[in-house]
């Protein structure tokens, strides 16, 4: 009897020393993917933080109207932003190699989605960086003519542009990542209606004075000062 | 790029006619069928008695007019067989953004080229209050005391003309160095040798609005040391346009055309220091009729509007002291913005258009408020006192963009760390 408890004890322990001779490697393996890609990351982290900082990257993306990204950045830093989105994405690269040293069949897999999904998400990037280009542009112009134009509530104006341009750069990148489905085209419906709805409101009300003045210009003929008279040039 | 096409239709429409001729006046033309015919007869009545001992040809350069205006000319020209009509020869009229006259203007000063003309004349299609004497008071300091360029001088109503009063004729005085009172005339006239600079430098080669191409000319005579005259002429008034530009379009047009002048010249005007008085011709005439009323509380509450939402546009181009300044002036109702202030404001309006802070487009239409600001405190100041205390509050002004100077030159050179 004692000899089967010991055949069995020794076949057990056996077994679990085996189990752990083998997972050993692979766990070094990973330690040691993840020690190289933190030193890696790190190095590379700092080598773009010195390109960027040359480049003087905070005050251009600033001159470029990309202000939100300084005020989402740490220490309102894009390029410490930057600096550390490439020291991690290393860091996670590091990982999955060490994870695919246990021989999962679920890693491979996972490396192969991210890496098919990276060119929707370049251009779903572009998309966005294009949508904030083009709305610090409409919505500079539209601030500037309203306000010559003696429209009080230019701001509003302005700021509604600018919101319908991100809105609509958002929904085409979110579409174009197939996130959200039809959720996020009818929050954009819902949105970009309510935007519209507040503009025509904001022209309507703010260019009323716009409206009744050449309206009693019209009625009373030309007794007030008209601008048109006066030349400046 | 020079216009080979538009040069076979000089060769073309010249075949027959005479190949020398003393005075060339030319008469630039795009829809201006209303006042075309009256501007070219005023100009043949004046060559005939004041030039009539002298060769000359009248020519009008018309390449995209679409109202009949060159049909116009064509019922003139069978009364008149000397006059030389220069434009497409297909007569198809193409389309054009209004004002624009540049390539007629190219057309007239080639023709005068060809014709070995001593003077050239260059008028106003859409005046109206042309006189005959304008041609002898524009080509006799050419003909007669060799200068290069006659400037005109317009009699005009005090307060008109506020764009010049205010940022073209002090600007053109501080940088350039010579007192020429009315750069943006419409008119002026050119000797041979200026004729032949301004074909070979292409003056006009890139795009630019009729309402500057005479400052541009200016400037460039200037800088290229050519003798510079202003003759006293009569009123100017013009035909109403079909399309007219509103205030902030007319600023943006000719701001962006001195500002671009001003990047262009910059070794010139830097060394420049001071200013001289530029020889003046004929006798000052006096604008009958009252000056249209100017409401100056409109003009202060856009000033006011401009103060309280374009602080970040305007932050972009001006240092903090100048914006601090602006609010403090945006809460007084009875402010007047000074001299100083309003020349260091334009000074720095042309750094921002050079360094390119934001579109350019954008960055001179937002000067539109404070110009507004600068000309109600103007129109407050000066709205009851007589014409001449008017010219000397100009030039009063115009001292103190030439005493600002410095600070242009230290902004210029160093935009990074030179900022009050």
């Amino acid at each position: 009897m004692w000899d089967q408890i010991k055949d069995a004890l020794y076949g057990a322990t056996h077994r679990v020393l085996v189990g752990v001779a083998n997972f050993l490697p692979a766990l070094l393996a990973l330690v040691l993917a993840v020690l190289l890609s933190s030193l890696v990351g790190w190095l590379l982290g700092a080598l773009v933080g010195v390109i960027l900082r040359a480049l003087d990257c905070d005050k251009r993306l600033q001159k470029w109207g990309f202000v939100v990204l300084a005020e989402w950045s740490p220490k309102n830093s894009p390029t410490l932003l930057l600096r550390k989105t490439v020291t991690w994405t290393v860091v996670v690269l590091g990982w999955l190699v060490g994870l695919t040293a246990f021989g999962a069949g679920v890693t491979p897999q996972l490396i192969v989605n991210v890496v098919e999904s990276l060119p929707n998400l370049g251009t779903a990037i572009v998309l966005v960086l294009l949508g904030v280009l083009l709305a610090r542009f409409l919505s500079r112009a539209v601030l500037i003519s309203a306000v010559n134009m003696q429209i009080h509530s230019a701001r509003l104006l302005s700021l509604a542009v600018k919101w319908l341009v991100l809105v609509f750069a958002a929904a085409m990148a979110l579409d174009h990542l197939h996130v959200g489905g039809e959720i996020v085209r009818l929050g954009f419906a819902i949105l970009f209606g309510g935007i519209v709805l507040a503009v025509a409101l904001a022209i309507g009300l703010g260019s009323k004075e716009i409206v009744s003045r050449s309206w009693e210009r019209q009625s009373h003929g030309k007794d007030e000062p008209s601008e048109d008279a006066f030349k400046h040039l | 790029m020079h216009d080979t096409t538009a040069s076979q239709r000089i060769s073309a429409a010249t075949a027959t006619a005479s190949t020398t001729a003393e005075i060339v006046v030319g008469v630039p033309s795009c829809n201006h069928a209303a006042t075309v015919v009256q501007v070219l007869r005023t100009a043949q009545a004046g060559l005939g008695e004041f030039f009539s001992g002298h060769s000359s040809l009248l020519v009008n350069a018309d390449v995209n007019s679409s109202d009949g205006t060159r049909a116009q000319v064509g019922t003139l020209r069978a009364e008149n067989p000397l006059l030389r009509e220069l434009g497409p020869a297909d007569g198809a009229a193409g389309t054009t953004s209004p004002g624009v006259e540049v390539r007629e203007l190219r057309m007239i000063l080639e023709q005068a080229h060809e014709v070995h003309a001593r003077a050239c004349l260059v008028l106003d299609a859409s005046m109206t209050s042309m006189g005959a004497d304008w041609v002898a008071q524009l080509a006799r300091p050419i003909l007669d005391d060799q200068f290069d360029m006659v400037v005109p001088y317009f009699a005009r109503h005090k307060l008109d003309g506020a764009i010049s009063k205010g940022i073209v004729y002090p600007l053109t005085r501080a940088l350039y160095g010579k007192r020429v009172r009315q750069p943006l005339g419409s008119v002026f006239a050119l000797s041979s040798r200026l004729v032949e600079r301004f074909l070979a430098r292409r003056v006009w080669d890139i795009e630019v609005s009729a309402l500057s191409a005479d400052a541009r000319a200016v400037s460039e005579a200037i800088c290229a040391d050519f003798a510079l005259c202003q003759a006293f002429l009569g009123p100017a008034e013009h035909a109403a346009s079909a399309s007219p530009l509103d205030l902030s379009s007319i600023l943006a047009a000719v701001l962006g055309s001195v500002f671009d002048e001003m990047n262009h010249n910059v070794s010139y005007w830097q060394k420049v220091r001071g200013s001289e008085p530029v020889r003046w011709f004929g006798t000052p005439v006096e604008i009958a009729g009252n000056p249209p009323p100017v409401d100056a509380h409109k003009m202060w509450e856009s000033f006011r509007l401009g103060c309280r939402t374009l602080q970040d546009v305007w932050s972009a181009v001006l240092p903090p002291a100048t914006l601090l300044a602006l609010k403090y002036l945006a809460r007084d109702d009875a402010a007047t913005l000074a001299d100083d202030l309003w020349a260091r404001i334009v000074y720095d309006f042309a750094l921002g258009y050079r360094l390119h802070v934001m579109n350019r487009g954008h960055l001179l239409r937002a000067l539109t408020p404070l110009y507004l600001g600068w000309l109600a405190s103007f129109v407050r100041e000066m709205s009851a006192a007589p014409s001449q205390d008017v010219e000397r509050r100009v030039q009063q002004l115009s001292m103190v963009y030439e005493a600002q100077k410095p600070y242009l030159i230290s902004r210029w050179r160093w935009p990074d760390r030179f900022n009050p």
